[in-house]
């Protein structure tokens, strides 16, 4: 069984997004007596911000392992989930840059009830990926056209 | 997704704080202001009263203070004369031309552009839209070849030529009146279905001046895209095996090939408001653009760097949703072989 957890490097990096996003809406909002407009638009993108410092947190408790039977996550949003009960597999790959390079991939499983989202800043992701995709494979779960493009360009693909 | 959202959010205001920057330098680039060419021509009449207004608006927007403290006032992130009152507060400052807030200004010609430019959007897409996808399904056919024609005619008519044309062309054959977006009668008259009636029947002139080379530009990037999508393999395997043929145009082909349009959505939100100022000069249109255009030659400074900082600000936000709308609609990585981090 391959056990791994969240890097601290890239936990560190998505606490700075989130501290710099409130510590920048709250000071708009505190400080600067915004127009209405603004003040709602702020107040929105700080919840977003505090939204994703949760789930900061929560990626930081978060451990992940996964063998040939199934993949287990352990933390706040734990979960389980046995190879031969995926029913959907979606792999997207996001990039904020115009060239759309030094992104990242998302993966996403489910089974009848429960699901599972890990980012590509896991260790061994590609491996994970590929585990995945191999089981999709044998239970006939249908690939989408990116999630197939995605696992070729990860070299993922069964 | 969330993650995404959250970077993008960060990555748009760091856009907004830079280019609040370069608008501010650009505007005071000029050497003198609005104000000090106004109070060097009324201390040459020795008009006193409006020297003392002058005076005051210059201490009021703080005209007097260093560069980076009329920057920061001007956002509204340091305190004036009046406390925080910048773009952040809704205040756009003063129009010294027009001697009224800029938001009066901007209001008054905001409803027309509106409705001018969506008509324009509209009349592009209604009219490239199936054209292009004509031009792709039946490439080098009869049909083909003179909507190429007639798209190339489009792109490389200068768009102020084809205003003048069609203004004579309305005016000799429908009587209507020349340049404008309504008959003279009806300027600074409150709104009416007359008046409704009257923005109508000029609308179409600068709908289709300035639509007309979108039209085409589109025409040719859609049949292109569309093309390209249509050689491909998923397109062949599903043909051989029977999909129907607009089953499998609309499923797959046409989205892929929308894809570039939706990127270009974000330049939409901003061309809502202010497109194609030059032919709105040549019609003499009542809307932002030849506003713009006479704020940045008389240096009128907040007129000219709020109105430029709405249209970045829409810009920037429209940027934002259509990257929304990309990452929701095709999340695929381009580079094929490399993996992500």
């Amino acid at each position: 069984m391959r056990v791994e957890r969240y890097p601290a490097r890239s936990l560190a990096a998505d606490y700075a997004r989130a501290a710099a996003g409130i510590a920048l809406c709250g000071a708009l909002l505190g400080l600067a007596a915004p127009a209405r407009a603004v003040a709602v638009a702020a107040a929105a993108a700080g919840a977003l911000f505090l939204l994703y410092f949760a789930r900061t947190v929560c990626r930081q408790l978060t451990c992940v392992a996964w063998d040939e039977t199934g993949i287990r996550v352990r933390g706040p949003l734990g979960a389980e989930i046995r190879w031969a009960e995926l029913r959907a597999m979606r792999l997207r790959y996001y990039s904020t840059r115009g060239d759309r390079e030094g992104g990242w991939m998302q993966l996403r499983l489910q089974d009848s009830s429960r699901t599972v989202r890990i980012d590509s800043d896991l260790p061994g992701f590609a491996d994970l990926a590929r585990a995945a995709a191999a089981a999709a494979a044998r239970s006939g779960v249908e690939l989408d056209a990116a999630s197939a493009a995605n696992l070729r360009a990860l070299e993922a693909a069964p | 997704m969330l993650a995404y959202t959250v970077r993008r959010v960060l990555v748009m205001f760091l856009t907004l704080a830079v280019i609040s920057f370069i608008t501010f330098v650009i505007i005071q680039l000029p050497p003198g202001d609005y104000l000090s060419n106004q109070i060097a021509e009324l201390q040459s009449q020795g008009d006193k009263a409006a020297l003392e207004r002058a005076a005051f608006l210059r201490k009021q927007y703080g005209l007097d203070k260093p560069f980076l403290e009329q920057y920061a006032i001007w956002v509204g992130i340091w305190p004036g004369e009046r406390g925080f009152s910048g773009l952040l507060q809704g205040d756009w400052g003063w129009s010294f031309e027009h001697d009224m807030p800029v938001w009066e200004v901007v209001r008054e010609r905001l409803l027309l552009s509106f409705v001018l430019n969506f008509s324009v959007i509209v009349f592009t897409w209604a009219v490239a839209f199936p054209i292009g996808v004509y031009a792709a399904t039946h490439q080098y056919s009869w049909g083909d070849h003179g909507l190429t024609l007639i798209g190339y005619l489009g792109l490389a008519t200068p768009n102020f030529l084809l205003a003048l044309v069609l203004m004579y062309f309305a005016n000799v054959q429908f009587g209507l009146s020349i340049g404008g977006l309504m008959d003279p009668e009806y300027l600074d008259q409150p709104w009416s279905w007359a008046k409704v009636g009257s923005v109508l029947s000029h609308l179409w002139i600068p709908v289709i001046v300035i639509g007309t080379s979108g039209t085409a530009a589109m025409i040719r990037r859609l049949r292109a895209n569309l093309l390209d999508e249509l050689q491909k393999q998923y397109v062949v395997t599903a043909r051989a095996k029977g999909v129907p043929e607009l089953r499998l145009l609309v499923k797959y082909p046409l989205r892929m090939a929308l894809n570039p349009f939706i990127a270009d959505l974000g330049n939409l939100l901003p061309s809502l408001i202010s497109g194609s100022a030059i032919v709105s000069v040549v019609l003499s249109l009542q809307t932002e653009g030849p506003m713009l255009l006479d704020a940045l030659r008389s240096q009128d400074q907040y007129l000219a760097g709020s109105f430029l900082m709405f249209l970045a600000l829409l810009t920037v936000v429209g940027v934002f949703l259509s990257d929304l709308a990309l990452a929701a609609l095709d999340p695929r990585i381009r580079l094929t072989g490399r993996a992500a981090k």
